[in-house]
């Protein structure tokens, strides 16, 4: 049981490309950070990093006091949980869960009672003399986390060991894991693309985008007090509606691109390109013409989800994505399911609080003030 | 293979399951020649040989079989081929997958210099070389020896590229995981690797063995007596054994190939699944 | 702690650098002492005069015994032979064992008795099948195959091996009934891994089954094609054993091949040098061959 802590990593291939720049991160012990973040942004090489299945090209990687980034994988006294379990397909469950403990001579006696200690943990017992081949997902997803825990190791590392297991059985198994990580108390490093898992596993969540750490923070200060407009974007289902605003009056007023709106910002803004954005269930539909709409549009769809309802509008407003083309960028409001819905081709106004707005500069950073000192 | 099935109904149209098995039973004739001359007597196999008789045997008789145990050294010469033949297909299980996983896997300074000798080495055929090998084998003292015809041809370039093709596939998480667990790399392979690469095992034991089973010049150039003679010399040299006895012939001939036929009609399956995969790679 | 496990991956520390050398030098020893040496000594040897037994001191001929072999009106036939035997072999193995994947891919009654049937004779070693392919060569009208051609009318008794015409055909034929089963095989399994979509798109485009033959199978078995066309080809040209058996180079010169030519100037006469001066040429062959190969096979990687 251990911290963990990354300063100034980097990993830099033979082709130039960054898959990690310069990632400073710190563990606490007993801690349960989840790295999240696109296909290619460098989470699952992080991880690898931390493994030593791949060595950094520049920085430090501590596990409690000791420096590991120089020592081989079989030493640094971490353990992995691969997104395809990894078992090996030729020995029983014991034999994989023996495995670790083979290798590092472990005499008989020992492995065999914490070949036992785990297995009851992990209710594996009558599962013991099984090929992986023969188990369901579930079951080898446990085996893999039973020959993990067999070594006592001072950090877990998960390389998105839900994905492979169906919708039903991934929730269950989600919150297994959470009350297992709780229970033993050891630091675990949680690979995850899904928000979901993201922000319900993770004491906290680690953003990355492109080899760069966006913003760390519990699940709560991502979703309220997104640091960019990335994290803003990607944090949250449906997307923020991220919207671009000059400023006027010497910062004083916001006027939305587009729709020619004006709002009141909390605190004087900087000149030049802005970002304004709301969350869906911060906005409301009301009519056109009404003087405080913040823009104009036509419902394009309605999806209906049950308890809450999403409208899609095509609106006047100019996206913060200069790359999506106006007349296809939508704005996407969330209703309660009580109202009734309004109708495709319905002329609607889009309403929205001051408060509610996230502001962002030009370079997408955030204009609200730090929760923390740092983040 | 009901993919197969639709797909021959498809490919061939109307062509009648009759007419492939007519050309099957064609092709087999050869063969029910021979076994037909090494059931009869010597004196009928030519006189019959040239109207329906030659298919059959009237009265069949182990008579030449006999005689084949009588006039050679038969038990010996299959000895020696079984003997080579594991030797070769065996030795080179071991050290070939060994030498492809490395090349195909580890990183080590001379990788790229071994990979390229490997290449290189594959065009080479046996032909080329034989001469100043037989030379280089002889100071060695190899003549007339099993080692002889063995140890050349332990280290097969086409194996090693065969199992390096394949060991480029492999699962690397398996190796990754074992890697975390403590394993070194030899251990890896020895524990995870190779229980787990049947396909690539059972391919190269068949072309293997389909090519060394057969090897004639190799032997001629070396062997010398039945000693360390393998079945192909075993069976030219008979042939040139006064008296000509065609039954007899037929019959040793028979025997050298009966084995290997059984054997691959009973696996026959995982014979024809062991070669598939050697072309489709490449 | 865990033995010397090195990161093998990206560093090597311990005796993980080790393993490496372990795994790849009895493989690399063999090669070079039994490949790589002989075949440096035979290009060495071609330079020389070297004859074993004989009185004169060896000594550097540079390119003599290649203009020998050259200018020898033998060794040209020799290499005219391969290539007559190679030109008629590749196509029509390649052909049949086409024929008789595609024939054994279906699902019908007699599948597996034709697969094995057309199969086992790979399996009969060469110098088996020449030896037994004599008995069917037979002269005279008692032998099988010319009362086969009696009995069609089609031929009067010939002496097969003994014909200067027909003693390559004679070993082609039986060269072909050996080797056409393992081709097939390695057929049949790129026949097997052809996806069905391919076939259903097409037929719901129209095309009928030879339509489909030539526009979806064909493609799809480039590479296996290649495969077996350069192996073949490769196989043909080292053409010994059945020479050696049946008809010893003649009659007339009109079997030899390069490699009995080769074999009979080291063992019956000696000359060593002479020998590997025609061994580096047939591997000069056998290069251009498998260059010719690789390229086509890489041509084809790209596409597929």
């Amino acid at each position: 049981m251990s911290t963990i802590a990354f300063r100034g990593v980097h990993k830099v291939y033979a082709d130039g490309t960054h898959a990690v720049d310069g990632l400073d991160l710190e563990l606490a012990q007993g801690e349960l950070l989840v790295l999240l973040g696109p296909s290619g942004c460098g989470k699952t090489t992080v991880l690898r990093l931390l493994a030593g299945l791949e060595s950094p090209t520049r920085g430090e990687i501590f596990v409690g006091e000791r420096r590991i980034d120089e020592l081989p994988a079989a030493e640094r006294d971490v353990a992995m949980i691969f997104q395809s379990y990894a078992l090996y397909p030729h020995k029983s469950v014991r034999q994989n869960l023996a495995f670790p403990l083979k290798m590092r001579r472990a005499p008989r006696p020992v492995r065999e009672q914490r070949v036992r200690e785990v297995a009851d943990l992990l209710d594996l017992g009558p599962l013991l003399d099984k090929r992986p081949g023969q188990l369901s997902g579930g079951q080898q997803q446990r085996v893999a986390i039973g020959r993990a825990l067999v070594r006592e190791p001072a950090a877990f590392l998960m390389d998105e060991p839900l994905s492979n297991l169906d919708a039903q059985l991934r929730t269950r198994i989600r919150s297994e894991l959470a009350a297992l990580q709780r229970r033993l108390g050891i630091t675990t490093l949680f690979v995850t693309h899904d928000q979901t898992e993201a922000m319900t596993l993770g004491h906290r969540v680690a953003v990355l985008n492109q080899g760069r750490l966006q913003q760390v923070g519990t699940p709560e200060e991502l979703y309220r007090r997104p640091a960019n407009v990335f994290v803003a974007g990607f944090v949250g289902q449906p997307a923020m509606n991220l919207l671009t605003a000059s400023a006027e009056d010497d910062g004083a007023r916001l006027r939305l691109s587009g729709s020619g709106a004006v709002v009141a910002p909390p605190s004087p803004v900087p000149s030049g390109r802005l970002c304004v954005g709301w969350r869906p269930e911060a906005l409301r539909l009301g009519a056109p013409e009404d003087a405080a709409a913040l823009g104009t549009g036509t419902v394009r769809v309605v999806e209906s989800l049950g308890p809450e309802r999403l409208i899609h509008v095509g609106s006047d407003l100019s996206p913060w994505d200069a790359a999506v083309p106006s007349d296809r960028a939508s704005v996407i409001v969330r209703t309660g399911g009580d109202e009734p819905p309004p109708r495709v081709d319905d002329r609607v106004g889009l309403l929205g609080r001051a408060e509610d707005a996230h502001l962002f500069d030009a370079d997408g950073r955030s204009l609200a003030p730090p929760i923390r000192p740092g983040g | 293979m009901s993919s197969g099935r639709l797909r021959a109904r498809r490919l061939l149209g109307g062509l009648p399951a009759v007419v492939i098995t007519a050309a099957a039973v064609l092709w087999l004739l050869p063969i029910v020649f021979i076994l037909a001359a090494s059931l009869k007597p010597d004196s009928l196999v030519l006189a019959e040989a040239s109207g329906w008789r030659a298919l059959w045997p009237g009265r069949p008789s182990l008579q030449n079989y006999a005689d084949v145990l009588d006039r050679t050294a038969f038990g010996r010469i299959f000895l020696n081929s079984v003997i080579i033949n594991i030797g070769i297909v065996g030795g080179g299980l071991v050290v070939n997958s060994m030498a492809g996983y490395a090349l195909a896997r580890l990183r080590f300074r001379g990788r790229a210099l071994v990979l390229g000798i490997v290449l290189v080495l594959l065009v080479v055929p046996l032909e080329a070389i034989a001469v100043p090998l037989f030379y280089q084998v002889t100071v060695l003292g190899g003549r007339d020896t099993y080692w002889a015809q063995i140890l050349p041809f332990v280290a097969n370039a086409f194996s090693i590229y065969l199992f390096y093709s394949f060991f480029l596939g492999f699962p690397k998480e398996l190796e990754e995981a074992a890697r975390i667990d403590g394993a070194g790399p030899l251990r890896t392979f020895v524990e995870i690797v190779v229980p787990n690469s049947g396909p690539a095992f059972a391919s190269v034991t068949i072309v293997t063995f389909l090519l060394s089973w057969g090897l004639y010049l190799w032997p001629l150039m070396i062997t010398s007596s039945t000693h360390v003679r393998p079945l192909p010399l075993g069976i030219a040299v008979f042939r040139t054994l006064p008296p000509l006895q065609w039954g007899d012939i037929m019959a040793f001939a028979v025997m050298m190939v009966a084995p290997g036929v059984l054997l691959f009609l009973v696996l026959q399956r995982w014979f024809v699944a062991g070669i598939a995969t050697v072309g489709v790679k490449r | 702690m865990a033995a010397g496990a090195g990161r093998w991956g990206d560093r090597t520390t311990g005796s993980a650098r080790v393993a490496p050398l372990l795994m790849t030098a009895p493989a690399l020893a063999g090669l070079l002492v039994f490949v790589g040496l002989p075949f440096v000594l035979a290009i060495g040897f071609s330079f020389t005069n070297l004859r074993l037994g004989s009185p004169l001191p060896l000594e550097w001929v540079g390119l003599d015994q290649y203009a020998r072999i050259l200018g020898s009106a033998t060794f040209r036939r020799a290499l005219i032979n391969n290539a007559y035997f190679a030109a008629v072999i590749v196509p029509v193995q390649t052909c049949l064992a086409l024929a008789a994947a595609v024939a054994v891919n279906g699902d019908h009654r007699g599948r597996s008795f034709a697969r094995a049937a057309f199969f086992i004779p790979a399996l009969f070693p060469m110098a088996m099948v020449g030896v037994a392919w004599e008995l069917i060569y037979a002269p005279g009208p008692e032998g099988p195959l010319n009362a086969l051609g009696a009995a069609l009318g089609a031929w009067a008794p010939r002496d097969f091996l003994r014909d200067p015409v027909l003693a390559m055909p004679s070993l082609m034929v039986l060269s072909v009934w050996q080797g056409m089963g393992l081709q097939m095989v390695i057929l049949l399994a790129g026949l097997q891994s052809i996806p069905e979509d391919l076939y259903e798109s097409a037929r719901l485009d129209g095309a009928g089954p030879w339509s489909r033959f030539f526009h979806v199978t064909l493609p799809q078995l480039r590479n296996p094609l290649v495969f077996v066309v350069v192996v073949t080809a490769l196989l043909a040209f080292r053409l010994f054993d059945q020479v050696q058996i049946l008809t010893r180079g003649g009659p007339a010169d009109a079997t030899t091949t390069v490699m009995y030519q080769a074999v009979t100037a080291a063992f019956t006469r000696q000359q060593v040098a002479l020998a590997s001066a025609m061994s580096v040429v047939f591997f000069v062959v056998v290069v251009a061959i498998t260059a010719l190969g690789r390229r086509a096979f890489r041509q084809e990687q790209g596409v597929a």
